[in-house]
């Protein structure tokens, strides 16, 4: 089973967080879930994993598409995965730092988006 | 089907000492030879009904789920005397949680009606229940159902969520009474649970849930009050009857529910109803019956994560197993099957000293799948996650067979 609980911060920036586990089943109702709720003047998007419990490569799927689909529409991405949480292994295996950047808290990750994108900069691409 | 004189003599004759009651033991043979017409016209009556009764009640029950992890049986017996059929249910329901609730009710009243009625709370119970709601917010709902929507008498309720992964049994009831645990090392106890009024006698009920973490082995057994409260027998000595029955049984469900009726059931005119659920434990080796439907994914990692805490991995080790397991069932169903197919395959895992190997087997044929692909990126993902794997495929189908080696425990005595 999968929770989704969507809301918005005071600058437009929305937070999904994702309780349960995103799999090949679940992720392709987050996926509906999360695109309905993101407007055009949504500037970023925060999802927040840390009730998260699995992810498989269908979930790892639903992430890169969810970036590339932000990117291309000048949206920023940011996940929140704790320090601890198990599935950091497997986002390594899969090179997900690599395209979509990660912080372990939620305000971690409510910070960064503060900062302006440089105008122009592929906006969910940070560790390239 | 005739009535022979065992249905007037009741089975436990020691007991009858009310025996002036019964009918044709006063009055003249004229009187007598009324009685016997009027009793065989009204036995043939009864007979019809009582058979569609019967009909009705049997083609009600439903079909347990199947749950890796657990093993469910349930039996029912109508009753013995007149139409003394209708009423009791048991119903099993996986939930989305993973979870599964558990049902025994008994309405009163019997009969056709009865059995109608049953049809109805059943059909509302399972509703309330899908949603996932807590016992007591399901009582609570099914009391409104009864008191608002319902012509009809009261029943007795008791609902139960087992969660098969933390082997915790979350339960409320409605003036029903307490289920029977079971374990190997103990002698059989009934579960706690809070005094509290059926369903359909006040508005506004209060119902209270009790938890109870069960032995890795328990056997929890549901019944409805036809078993341990007849007539001559007072609930008390009746509980306590019924756990006696249950000492030393084996904790397999359909052996329990088997003996357990045939011993306490008999002398009851009542119907009757078991419902027995075991948390089967973790054996060497894990079997599994996959279902191609979506369903079935989290209930098999549910299965393989409990399998694999009872062989003493890590938890780090388990979450990798599960993706990989997991990579494995989505290529068994995307590959192997034609969409429509809802031919089962397998899960096997075992564990050999400190080596965990899991094998995902399908009857279908095997399609190497593009790296850059969702299911490339599974399999490459298996490969990361476990020490080794193999694919074969054949005619028979394929198999996927992945290793994994667990850290050196400790606190382990060695590998065996």
């Amino acid at each position: 089973m999968i929770g989704l609980t969507v809301e918005s911060q005071k600058n437009h920036v929305m937070v999904a967080r994702v309780a349960g586990d995103i799999d090949s089943v679940t992720s392709g109702e987050l996926r509906h879930g999360v695109s309905r709720r993101l407007t055009n003047v949504v500037p970023g998007l925060i999802l927040d994993l840390t009730e998260t419990t699995y992810v498989d490569s269908a979930g790892i799927e639903f992430l890169f598409d969810l970036a590339e689909r932000l990117r291309s529409r000048g949206q920023r991405l940011r996940l929140v995965v704790p320090l601890e949480a198990q599935m950091r292994r497997v986002f390594d295996l899969c090179g997900i730092e690599e395209v979509i950047a990660v912080d372990a808290t939620l305000d971690e990750a409510i910070e960064a988006l503060r900062e302006p994108s440089p105008p122009g900069a592929p906006a969910a691409r940070v560790g390239d | 089907m005739t009535r022979g004189p065992d249905d007037i003599a009741p089975e436990t004759p020691a007991r009858e000492d009310e025996s002036t009651d019964l009918p044709g033991d006063p009055g003249g043979e004229t009187i007598v030879g009324a009685t016997l017409e009027a009793l065989k016209l009204a036995t043939v009556e009864v007979e019809g009904e009582r058979d569609l009764a019967e009909t009705l009640q049997r083609s009600l029950l439903p079909q347990l789920p199947e749950v890796p992890g657990l093993a469910i049986a349930a039996k029912y017996r109508p009753g013995s005397a007149g139409t003394r059929v209708g009423g009791d249910w048991y119903d099993a329901i996986r939930l989305r949680t993973g979870n599964v609730g558990l049902v025994i009710a008994d309405v009163v009243g019997q009969g056709v009606e009865a059995a109608a009625r049953m049809a109805h709370l059943q059909s509302a119970a399972r509703v309330y229940a899908l949603e996932a709601l807590r016992p007591a917010v399901v009582l609570e709902r099914m009391n409104g159902f009864v008191v608002e929507g319902e012509r009809g008498g009261m029943l007795t309720l008791l609902y139960a969520i087992l969660d098969p992964s933390a082997g915790t049994l979350r339960l409320a009831s409605a003036g029903h009474p307490p289920p029977l645990v079971l374990r190997p090392d103990q002698e059989p106890a009934f579960a706690e649970s809070p005094p509290s009024s059926p369903l359909g006698v006040t508005r506004f009920p209060v119902y209270e849930e009790s938890v109870m973490t069960l032995h890795p082995e328990a056997t929890v057994l549901f019944y409805t009050d036809g078993l341990v409260e007849t007539p001559k027998l007072p609930l008390t000595e009746g509980l306590e009857r019924l756990r006696h029955a249950a000492k030393d049984r084996s904790l397999e469900p359909e052996g329990l529910c088997e003996a357990v009726m045939g011993s306490v059931g008999v002398g009851s005119h009542d119907d009757l109803a078991l419902l027995a659920v075991n948390i089967s434990p973790p054996g060497e080796t894990l079997d599994l019956e996959l279902s191609p439907q979506p369903e079935s994914l989290s209930s098999m990692r549910q299965a393989v994560g409990r399998w694999l805490r009872a062989a003493e991995a890590g938890e780090d080790e388990i979450y990798e197993m599960l993706v990989a397991s997991g990579e494995a069932w989505s290529n068994a169903v995307a590959h192997a099957h034609p969409a429509t197919s809802d031919e089962p395959f397998r899960l096997r895992a075992l564990r050999r000293g400190a080596e965990i190997e899991i094998t995902v087997s399908d009857t279908g044929q095997w399609r190497p799948p593009a790296p850059e692909t969702r299911q490339g990126r599974g399999l490459a993902l298996i490969g990361e996650l476990m020490d080794d794997m193999e694919v074969y495929s054949g005619p028979e189908g394929t198999t996927v067979t992945m290793r994994r080696r667990l850290r050196e425990r400790v606190t382990r005595g060695g590998d065996s």
